[in-house]
Formats: C-alpha cells, sequence, structure tokens
C-alpha cells in the first residue's frame, strides 16, 4: 500500500487530521512515510525517503552513526521537522491520527513527547515539580490532575526525590530524569527519546529502561535513538539504523570486543598524584581524604554513579576546582596553587559537554588555538591540526563551523583541541557521550595509542563496554574518593 | 554564584517595591531619599544568594554621577560653597543647594535600582512569570526564554573561560588589559551560544505544547508569615506614604534657599520607610515553614 493513495481521509477538511486503518489489527500510532528532508542551507538530505510504523505498546530502538538522521527523524515525529526548522521537506508523518508535517507541535494534542539529547535545553521551568507541570498546564488540565500528572511522571522517571529541587542545582543525571518526567507528565501516545541515558549511570539507566518497558506495556509506544544499544537493546520489539538518512533493520551486535595493545608491562613513575584531598561545593562534601595516582602509560577509568563526585576529581586535577586541603603533584611539581592555563600542556582535561563551549569559527581554528599558546606556527603547526584532525575523523571538515556540527561530531572537534597539544597526563570527562560505536572504537585506539607512547589517561565514564576495551585498570569513587574497583557488569559488548 | 531569584511569593514584594517606588518618585525630601535608599540596599543585599553587589557596584556610580553632576549642569543656589575652573557651558559656582539637589536625585537612584533589583531577587520568578502570562502571554513567552537563560549562559560563560584556560590561555593573572584583550574573542563564542540556547529553549517549549491554547496553573503554596508579614507592613508604608503626600510632606524646596531636612513629619515619614524594608527583609529571610503547601 502506498502510503497517501489508499487511504480514506477522515477528520478536518482541511486535511490535518487523519485517520488509518489497521491492516495488521495492531494500533499505528505513528506511521511514516516516504520521508525526505533537508535542513535549509544543506547541500545533502537529512532523511531519504525513511518510512516506519510505529504501533501502541512497542520499542523501537534507532541506532547508527551520528549524523546518520536519527534525531532529526525523532523531530519529525515530534512536530519540530519542518515546523521549527524549516528546510525541504516530501513525504507523509501521522502521529495518532496528526498530519505531523502540516500542523505545529502544540496542535498534535500533546499525542507525542520528545526527550532532547541535551536535557540542559529541555527545562523551562526554575524548580522540578514546575517544570514537569509546565507540559500540563498547556494542556489547559485542571489542577488537581496537574498535581496527580506531576506525581506520577516524577515517579516514572526515578525523580521523586527530586521534588521542590531547583534545576540549576542538579546534576546532568537529575536533570535528564526531570527531562524524561516533564515529557511523561502528558501521558503522550508516542514518547520519542533522543540519547537518554548518556548522561546516566548504569543503575539509573537500567531503571530507565524499565520504566519504558512498563509505559510501553501500558500502550505508549516509544521510539529511542541510542549510541548505547547495549542498554535499550534488551527492551526493544524492533532494533533499526539510519544511517546516510535511509532506515534499514539493524544487524545483531557485534558482541567480539576489540583487541587492543596490552598494558604497558613497566609501569613508569607517577605522572600525577592526588594527595589526601578534601574538596566539596559550599557545605556539601564530595571529597575526603581522596587520594590517587596516575601512571604513565596506563589508562584508569574512573567510574561511579552520578553526583559520586568523578567531575570533580577532574576538576580539581586540572585546576579549575580549588580544593579545600590536600595538594596535587605533576611528577616532582606540586601544582595545588597553579591555574589551570599553567598546568596546560603537560596535563590536558576534556571537560563533560565540550562541543557546547567551541571557541572560533572553523575547526581548524579550534584544533589550533592550543598550538597558538604553545606557539606553534607555519607548517608545523598545519601539519600538527591535520594530525589530529585526522585522528578525530575531521579532516574532511577542517573550515566547517564547529555550531553546524552534531553533537558526536563536536566533541570529536573538543578532543582533538586538546590531544593536538599532546599532554602528558590526559583526562576525559564522559567522552563517549553521543559517539556512535565506530568513533567510541577509534577513541579507545587512539586512547590507547597515547598510553603507549607513555601518556597517563584518565577517563571518568557510565559506559562501561567503553571503559572495559580502553583501560588498564578502574577506580570507583566511594565514600569521598577513588579506590580500586572492578567495572560493574555489561549486558553486551559492543566495542 | 547563586541562583537566579528567590522563591518567595511575588505579589507581597511587588506592591512593597510600587509602595516605595511611589515614594522615591514623589518625595524630594533628602532625608526621605536618604532613608529610602538605605532600606532598599538592605533589602537588597539580604536577597538569597546575595546576589545584588554587582547591582549595587552599578547603582553606586550612577548615583556618584548623578551626585557629580547635577551641581555642574545647575546655576542655582544662595550658599556659595567654592568654586571651580569649569569650561563654557559648565557652571564651577558650586552651592550647597545643589549639591542638595544631587546628593537627593543620586539617592533617588540608588533606592530605585536597588528596589526593582531587590524585587527581582526575593520573587519566585515562576511565580512572577505565570503573572505576566495573564495579563502578556507573548511577553511571557519571551520573558521565559530570557529567565532560562540568564544562568545557563552564566555556566556557559564559565565553561567557555574554563576551555579557552584548558588550552593554555592566560585570563586570570597578568595586567588587566593584557587578560581583557585575550578574554574579547571568547564573547563571539557566548553569542553563538546564547542564540543556540535560545533556539533550544524555543523548541523545547514548542516541543512542550506552548501556545496550545488556554493554560492551566498549578496550584500555589500559600503566604508564609513572612510574606503576610511584609504585606502588612506594605499596607502600613502605604498608608503613611499617601498621608505624608496628602500633607505635602514629601515636597522639599532646594533653591533659592534649601528648606528644612529635619522636621517631624520628614523623620517620620524617613524612619518609617527604612523600617519597613528592614524588617520586611528580615521577614522574608526568616525560614518558609508556616502556611506552606505540600508540593505536588
Amino acid at each position: 500500500m502506498t502510503f497517501g493513495e489508499e487511504v480514506t481521509v477522515h477528520g478536518d477538511p482541511d486535511g490535518t487530521h487523519i485517520q488509518y486503518p489497521d491492516p495488521a489489527g495492531r494500533q499505528i500510532v505513528a506511521r511514516v512515510r516516504d520521508l525526505a528532508f533537508a535542513y535549509g542551507g544543506s547541500a545533502s538530505p537529512a532523511l531519504r525517503g525513511v518510512s516506519l510504523d510505529v504501533h501502541a505498546g512497542e520499542i523501537v530502538v534507532l541506532e547508527g552513526p551520528s549524523g546518520g538522521g536519527k534525531s532529526t527523524l525523532l523531530r519529525a515525529l515530534a512536530g519540530l521537522v519542518p515546523d521549527f526548522h524549516g528546510g525541504a521537506v516530501s513525504g507523509a508523518v501521522e502521529v495518532d491520527g496528526h498530519n505531523a508535517l502540516a500542523l505545529p507541535p502544540a496542535a498534535l494534542g500533546g499525542a507525542v513527547g520528545i526527550v532532547f539529547q541535551d536535557p540542559e535545553s529541555q527545562a523551562v521551568l526554575d524548580t522540578v515539580d514546575r517544570d514537569v507541570a509546565f507540559g500540563p498546564q498547556n494542556a489547559g488540565l485542571p489542577a488537581h490532575e496537574i498535581v496527580r500528572r506531576v506525581r506520577q511522571a516524577l515517579d516514572d522517571a526515578g525523580a521523586t526525590h527530586l521534588t521542590g529541587r531547583r534545576i540549576d542545582e542538579l546534576s546532568s543525571g537529575e536533570r535528564q530524569r526531570v527531562a524524561i518526567a516533564g515529557v511523561l507528565a502528558r501521558e503522550p501516545r508516542l514518547l520519542v527519546l533522543d540519547e537518554p541515558t548518556s548522561q546516566l549511570d548504569h543503575d539509573a539507566a537500567t531503571a530507565l529502561a524499565t520504566t519504558l518497558r512498563r509505559l510501553a506495556d501500558r500502550g505508549t509506544a516509544v521510539v529511542i535513538a541510542e549510541h548505547r544499544g547495549e542498554r535499550v537493546r534488551p527492551i526493544a520489539d524492533r532494533v533499526l539504523t539510519v544511517t546516510d538518512g535511509l532506515l534499514a533493520p539493524a544487524p545483531p551486535p557485534d558482541e567480539a570486543v576489540v583487541v587492543l595493545a596490552p598494558p604497558s608491562e613497566v609501569p613508569g613513575t607517577p605522572a600525577v598524584r592526588v594527595l589526601a584531598v578534601d574538596a566539596g561545593h559550599g557545605e556539601r562534601r564530595v571529597m575526603t581524604e581522596a587520594s590517587m595516582a596516575l601512571v604513565g602509560g596506563r589508562v584508569t577509568a574512573l567510574v561511579g554513579p552520578n553526583g559520586s563526585g568523578k567531575t570533580t576529581l577532574l576538576r580539581v586535577l586540572a585546576g579549575l576546582h580549588c580544593p579545600d586541603s590536600g595538594c596535587v603533584m605533576i611528577g616532582d611539581d606540586d601544582v595545588s596553587a597553579l591555574p589551570p592555563e599553567l598546568r596546560f600542556p603537560r596535563l590536558g582535561l576534556v571537560p563533560q559537554d565540550p562541543g557546547r563551549h567551541l571557541l572560533t569559527e572553523t575547526i581548524a581554528d579550534e584544533i589550533g588555538v592550543a598550538l597558538t599558546s604553545l606557539g606553534v606556527e607555519g607548517d608545523a603547526r598545519s601539519a600538527r591540526i591535520l594530525d589530529a584532525a585526522r585522528d578525530m575523523g575531521l579532516d574532511h571538515m577542517l573550515e566547517r563551523h564547529p555550531l553546524d556540527l552534531s553533537v558526536g561530531e563536536r566533541e570529536r572537534v573538543a578532543l582533538a583541541s586538546i590531544l593536538v597539544a599532546r599532554p602528558r597526563v590526559l583526562i576525559l570527562d564522559e567522552p563517549t557521550r553521543g559517539m556512535d560505536p565506530a568513533r567510541k572504537r577509534d577513541l579507545a585506539r587512539i586512547i590507547r595509542s597515547r598510553a603507549a607512547d607513555g601518556v597517563a589517561v584518565l577517563v571518568a565514564t557510565h559506559d562501561v563496554p567503553f571503559a572495559m576495551a580502553a583501560a588498564d585498570e578502574v577506580l570507583v569513587m566511594r565514600q569521598g574518593g577513588p579506590v580500586p574497583g572492578e567495572l560493574p557488569p555489561a549486558t553486551v559488548l559492543t566495542i | 554564584m547563586g541562583p537566579m531569584g528567590g522563591d518567595r511569593a511575588p505579589m507581597p514584594i511587588v506592591l512593597l517595591v510600587l509602595v516605595a517606588g511611589i515614594l522615591a518618585f514623589t518625595s524630594d525630601q533628602p532625608l526621605v531619599l536618604a532613608a529610602l535608599a538605605a532600606g532598599a540596599v538592605v533589602f537588597l543585599l539580604a536577597a538569597p544568594g546575595h546576589p545584588g553587589h554587582l547591582v549595587l557596584i552599578g547603582a553606586l556610580v550612577s548615583a556618584a554621577g548623578v551626585l557629580i553632576l547635577t551641581p555642574l549642569v545647575s546655576g542655582q543656589g544662595d550658599l556659595v560653597l567654592f568654586t571651580i575652573p569649569m569650561p563654557p557651558l559648565l557652571n564651577g559656582e558650586i552651592t550647597a543647594e545643589e549639591l542638595g539637589a544631587g546628593a537627593s536625585a543620586a539617592a533617588r537612584v540608588l533606592a530605585t535600582v536597588a528596589l526593582a533589583a531587590a524585587l527581582f531577587a526575593w520573587a519566585d520568578p515562576d511565580r512572577m512569570l505565570a503573572g505576566v502570562g495573564r495579563v502578556a502571554p507573548r511577553s511571557a513567552l519571551v520573558s521565559a526564554i530570557a529567565a532560562r537563560l540568564v544562568p545557563t549562559l552564566r555556566r556557559d560563560a564559565r565553561a567557555i573561560s574554563e576551555t579557552a584556560r584548558l588550552r593554555g590561555i592566560v585570563l586570570t593573572t597578568g595586567p588587566r588589559m593584557a587578560r581583557a584583550r585575550r578574554a574579547a574573542p571568547l564573547a563571539l563564542p557566548l553569542v553563538g551560544s546564547a542564540l543556540e540556547r535560545g533556539l533550544d529553549v524555543a523548541e523545547a517549549m514548542a516541543a512542550r505544547g506552548y501556545g496550545e491554547g488556554r493554560r492551566t496553573r498549578l496550584p500555589e503554596r500559600r503566604m508564609d508569615i513572612g510574606e503576610r508579614t511584609t504585606l502588612a507592613l506594605t499596607g502600613i508604608l502605604a498608608v503613611v506614604v499617601g498621608w505624608a503626600i496628602a500633607i505635602g510632606a514629601t515636597d522639599f524646596s532646594f533653591f533659592p534657599t534649601m528648606g528644612p531636612i529635619l522636621t517631624p513629619a520628614s523623620i517620620a515619614l524617613g524612619a518609617c520607610a527604612l523600617a519597613a524594608l528592614v524588617l520586611a527583609a528580615l521577614a522574608l529571610g526568616h525560614p518558609r515553614g508556616v502556611g506552606r503547601q505540600s508540593a505536588p
């Protein structure tokens, strides 16, 4: 059946409210036919003839490389493409009987809810419960129903304990839970989520997967775009891949662990040490008498739940967070009093969400900032920029503006911008967020390669398969400091 | 960095600021304006998150400018204090009356800015936006985006600065001008970030049904003892201000000779304004609890 030809159109005379027969006996909540879309000014289409049915109670997982079109497809399902983004569109998208390509999102009547990739951008109001109530308020629900929906949504998202908190004070993982609750509060028939576990720890991701399965069992259709398939494949009814704007069934996960370079047999001297550091945020103590050492030639994974202090430890190491007591040594130098610019280039930190904070107009300039600080000019500069860009798969886009890139591509730019300075201590905070498996493999190889050159590498991550593939040893944030530990079990190794 | 806005019910604070503002603009009495400015500064500095310091510096600079410029552009007053050489069009003969008028205008500037800043520092921004939304929904949309953007951009500004420092750009040491020169290019990514964040927030609002139709409200908690006390203080101040305006106690003449500053009416009015603002700061600063409705 060709969509749009053999259907009976009911409802609004202007054709904006369309109902379709249900040939398979299951209720179809979302139907996409021959959808093609190109963003304004883009040379190539983001989607090319995508067709998809999503049934009530079904969970569809979308995988595929960064920039392949997953987020665009989710936005089309949510009515944001082309209404909000503009661009050239053809084909059809219907959600719960509404023509999502013709109507603005607000006119879809809450049939669809979308959780964006960056939870920071999803909050509209200042406190958790008010923000979660924003959607039901827009729907004009009575006050008692708003209260019920907010309670239920917070419970479903595992965020009841955040009630009354200010959004500004939440960690990334907590914000992600609130963003999910804010969408659940509309009780949408179709729930679409873009990388929903990217900032969640293992337990929180498992809890979210359980919640999504429960919602689907109640009849909600769920579409999830996720690079970390091992977290959502167990609950999926179908797994598809979006590559170069085309939709296809996903191949089974690659369970083979990439054989990486063996760890250094001869441990070097400590490249960086943290000695009895106390640190916190105001009254809240995060680290107490914390000590650790990173050795050149080894990759150390730092794991721990959201809010356990991983980022604080990394910021203390880099000089961005002043400890209350204790000291930080790079080699034999006490650098506790030095700001980050004076720890550069011996120590390089790629912070969380670095793609948001790029400094220049082109990728080449961005990678070159560190070289300017080092006084590297001319051919040597160009060669190093090209090398760093090639390592991260960016060499074909050196003149593009960073804001034109996908989230995963931006993060690679930020990584290249630090790696180009060749720090002897390399610290990465959640570096695989928004990265597809192929890029993760590349990153693991790059990290191992730097370690083989004698660099001490510390990676704070929730990504267990990545840590298993990349790290020689594991530190777990526990009781206010890093202690040697083991990784939690991974469901499927996709690296 | 403190949070953006307090968690207090906006109505008592809006009314208090309104009454105090009316007094600031209707009174020329130097004593009343000085008391009002002092009270407004206390009210601002007592707000949660201590957000008033930068605003206060700006207000003090503006007030100092008014104080200095008023005698230079005015040519009135009987009591000449001193004469300074001045280019044409400016007045170098400084009188006590001109200084008095300048001081009053400076106090008015300080009081007005501090009161406005205190309103945003104490009042719950979400509830203020909800109030704006009732009378001007489109303005509320713009305000909501702006309100969300301010704290986000503060974080972005800090993150951009940290990104630069992690790549060896020295922003915290060295001569001030050199640091400013190195920091100036960072304004561009911040503007880019602001535009992108604005689009993101607008997209999130659209996706969450903003503009769908008539909005309803989450029930808000009842006013607690501190907010009710502020409301009572506002009522008393409103009565006193009304009485003072009615009997002409807010009038004051600077020229040609300055009138009496210390009069019973001006002392009473100034004391009342100062007391209302200081007591309101104490009442609102008291931990909430009485009259609080459980959150959903």
